[in-house]
């Protein structure tokens, strides 16, 4: 993690996908946390220092993203951190709109885009 | 009062001097002294006239052949002084009565007997022979067979049979002639007048039965006909086509249906509305497949209906064996005697159920004509089940089809965003001066593009088919619509040096819709113009007003749409384009499927050679005059 630099929790299950996400956005100056699902994202938050940002999947093993944002929002050491919705999901506008979520993400989401939503809401430095 | 008048027809024959005539013929080979046969005709001739009064109101009740039956068998016991007398109706055969009216016999006697007496011994001997059978003790006849248990003691006995013109309606019953040893040959005499005229009565109640049944039948299968037009659930179909035999054709009725080799109660009613959820608790604790040999299983194993015009007791507890359900049934079922019919639910060779009417409270018997009835009803009602089964299941086929295609949709998706977002990586890693590599990656790019938009096609035709493509509607600017539709294309269109003009009529109003639909209607209708438009052309988005509806049209100069391909490009798997570059041509299906979700029309105009104009008209927005 590069001092100065904003983290972001990656949350998905795909390995491929959250390699691709990971890569590009550690190749555009973020430093980045991983976990394949809910309960490992909250493995992460707890027990690993800072993080300003959760970029999460919602169809997951274990724990899917709708439980762990419920968990996050009920920790009062968690809650405050933004989370972006990053899904395949048709309806994920509305989704994100009545969970209240920072942003949404639709996949397939190109770098452009990726990068614009972070930019907007964690600067990166 | 139409059937008072069929009364008065029925007794016009009943003409004093004709009965005069009658008696006097009846009493001709008589060696009284005259003025004694004369007063004795005369008190004969006031009980006749009192019997056919009865009769005549008898006929004008609501009791049918039985009402008239047990009128006829009061006076003729009256007449013949008997201490009892019955009439049962029925044919000249050993066939079992198809009702027994009794009189003289105390009603809780009746009761316990329960089941007609049988055809058998000397009854069998009147009911099949055309003489009267008169006897001074009829347990001494070498026909006789016993009583049933708890039968009246009977000594003298008379019967005859009750005919009109040829056919025989039923059999006068008179035994223990009270005063004297046995019934008298003047009795007998006395008794066939009655007999006459009690077949013209009961000829006319049958006439007046047979034309109730046949309305009977017409309003039973008309109700049938519109309780199963009204729905696509069986189960709600089966328990409203139950209540319908009830109470004309039944005291309660059952069905059920075959799932997994078991019977499951759909549907069950009582006449007397306390005892349906009684009848319905009681059914629902055991399955009638369970008890071998019932005349369920019989139905259903021959699917034939059964018809058992006298469910005994005895048969009921052979398929009722727990002690508590036997106690509900007794509550239930008052008659020790019901009459059954069962009727197996058979469509196209499937037995899907079956249902059972019977008499349970009141004293009736099915017959072959009530079975032909039931059978009618219950043949449309396999039918409508076997539609609805049929339907269900389909229903069922789309829905796993469509859920499957939603979550393979959803799950391409992670892989297709990290082949993106690795072309985009890859794109930016790749040194300058590598031209070939970074097309490669633009390849890459764009493929992953185009199968994420036919996932997108594919899902949208399927919510399209479904009918549950949900609309978010708003009201929109038409001119606003097609800016933003140009700028779109913008830089497409000037790959192919097309000019995209807009042409949006003034002071139009707003138009009601989904904005991102409506967006992705025009697109799909620019590309497929782009992709025909001759480099160089124009292609014009307009809005106009039509009527209290918008319409939009792109219009372009290509070469037009073929006339033998117009009927099918708006077809789900139709593709006119003759290469396979673009797709499975979706677009259109989609755009007229969006377009129609919004209560529009779609459709193209095409002169071949010409070009293509494909327009749609969307609701306005309702003006401040036509709100209310």
């Amino acid at each position: 993690m590069r001092a100065g630099s904003k983290t972001v929790l990656v949350v998905e299950d795909d390995p491929d996908c959250l390699d691709a996400v990971a890569d590009a956005l550690e190749a555009s100056g973020y430093g980045v946390e991983r976990a394949v699902h809910g309960r490992e994202a909250l493995d992460v938050l707890r027990s690993d220092g800072h993080v300003d940002l959760i970029l999460l999947d919602l169809m997951m093993p274990v724990m899917d993203g709708l439980e762990f944002l419920a968990r996050q929002r009920s920790d009062p050491t968690l809650a405050s951190i933004p989370v972006v919705l990053l899904s395949g999901e048709a309806t994920l506008a509305r989704r994100a709109a009545v969970l209240g979520v920072a942003g949404h993400l639709r996949k397939p989401v190109d770098l452009e885009a990726l990068l614009a939503t972070l930019d907007r809401l964690v600067p990166r430095s | 009062m139409q059937d008072e008048r069929t009364v008065e027809t029925g007794l016009d024959e009943l003409s004093r001097s004709e009965l005069i005539e009658a008696l006097r013929e009846a009493r001709r080979e008589l060696t009284c002294a005259p003025s004694e046969a004369e007063h004795s005709l005369r008190e004969e001739l006031q009980a006749l006239d009192r019997a056919y009064l009865e009769i005549a109101r008898a006929l004008a009740g609501p009791g049918g052949m039985e009402g008239v039956a047990r009128v006829v068998a009061e006076q003729a016991r009256i007449i013949a002084g008997a201490e009892y007398a019955a009439v049962g109706l029925g044919d000249a055969s050993d066939a079992p009565f198809t009702s027994w009216s009794a009189a003289g016999v105390p009603p809780d006697l009746l009761q316990t007997l329960g089941r007609y007496p049988r055809a058998v011994g000397v009854l069998g001997q009147v009911k099949r022979g055309s003489q009267p059978v008169r006897l001074r003790d009829v347990r001494k006849d070498p026909a006789f067979v016993g009583l049933a248990p708890g039968h009246p003691e009977l000594t003298s006995f008379l019967g005859l049979q009750i005919r009109h013109d040829a056919a025989v309606l039923g059999h006068l019953i008179l035994a223990n002639k009270q005063g004297a040893e046995e019934f008298t040959e003047a009795d007998q005499c006395t008794l066939m007048v009655l007999a006459e005229r009690a077949g013209i009565a009961l000829e006319v109640a049958r006439l007046r039965q047979v034309e109730l049944r046949e309305r009977l039948r017409l309003g039973l299968l008309a109700d049938t006909g519109r309780v199963l037009a009204t729905g696509l659930d069986a189960d709600a179909a089966i328990a409203a086509v139950v209540r319908l035999p009830v109470p004309e054709l039944a005291d309660l009725a059952a069905a059920y249906l075959l799932e997994d080799d078991r019977l499951r109660l759909v549907g069950a009613t009582h006449r007397d509305p306390v005892k349906t959820p009684l009848l319905t608790h009681l059914l629902a604790k055991f399955d009638p497949l369970d008890s071998r040999g019932s005349a369920t299983v019989r139905a259903l194993e021959t699917r034939r209906p059964v018809l058992v015009p006298e469910y005994t007791q005895a048969m009921l507890d052979a398929v009722i064996e727990d002690p508590e359900a036997r106690s509900l049934a007794r509550q239930i079922f008052t008659r020790p005697v019901m009459s059954v019919m069962v009727l197996p639910l058979v469509a196209r060779g499937h037995v899907l159920g079956v249902m059972a009417c019977a008499w349970s409270d009141s004293d009736r018997r099915y017959d072959q004509s009530d079975l032909v009835l039931a059978e009618e009803i219950v043949d449309r009602l396999a039918l409508a089940v076997d539609n609805v089964l049929l339907y269900r299941r389909t229903a069922e086929a789309l829905r796993n089809r469509d859920s499957i295609l939603a979550i393979v949709a959803h799950d391409l998706r992670s892989p297709l965003a990290a082949i993106h977002l690795s072309a985009d990586l890859l794109a930016q890693a790749c040194p300058p001066g590598l031209e070939d590599a970074k097309k490669r990656i633009t390849t890459v790019k764009r493929s992953a593009e185009r199968m994420n938009r036919l996932i997108e096609d594919l899902v949208q035709a399927t919510l399209i088919e479904g009918g549950r493509l949900a609309l978010d509607r708003q009201p929109q600017e038409a001119r606003a619509l097609i800016a933003e539709t140009r700028s779109t294309f913008d830089s497409i269109a000037r790959q192919k040096a097309l000019r995209l003009e807009a042409a949006v009529a003034p002071r139009l109003p707003r138009v009601l819709c989904d904005r991102e639909r409506v967006l992705q209607t025009l697109s799909n209708l620019v590309d497929n113009a782009i992709k025909f438009a001759p480099d160089g052309s124009t292609i014009v988005l307009e809005a106009t007003m039509r009527g209290a509806e918008i319409c939009f049209s792109v219009r372009d100069r290509g070469p037009g749409i073929p006339l033998e391909q117009l009927p099918h490009i708006f077809d789900r798997y139709w593709k006119g384009v003759p290469s396979g570059r673009h797709g499975p041509g979706l677009g259109l299906y989609i755009a007229k499927g969006i377009v129609e979700a919004h209560g529009g029309r779609l459709w193209v105009e095409s002169v071949p050679g010409r070009g293509a104009a494909f327009s749609f008209t969307l609701p306005a927005e309702p003006g401040p005059d036509a709100r209310s």
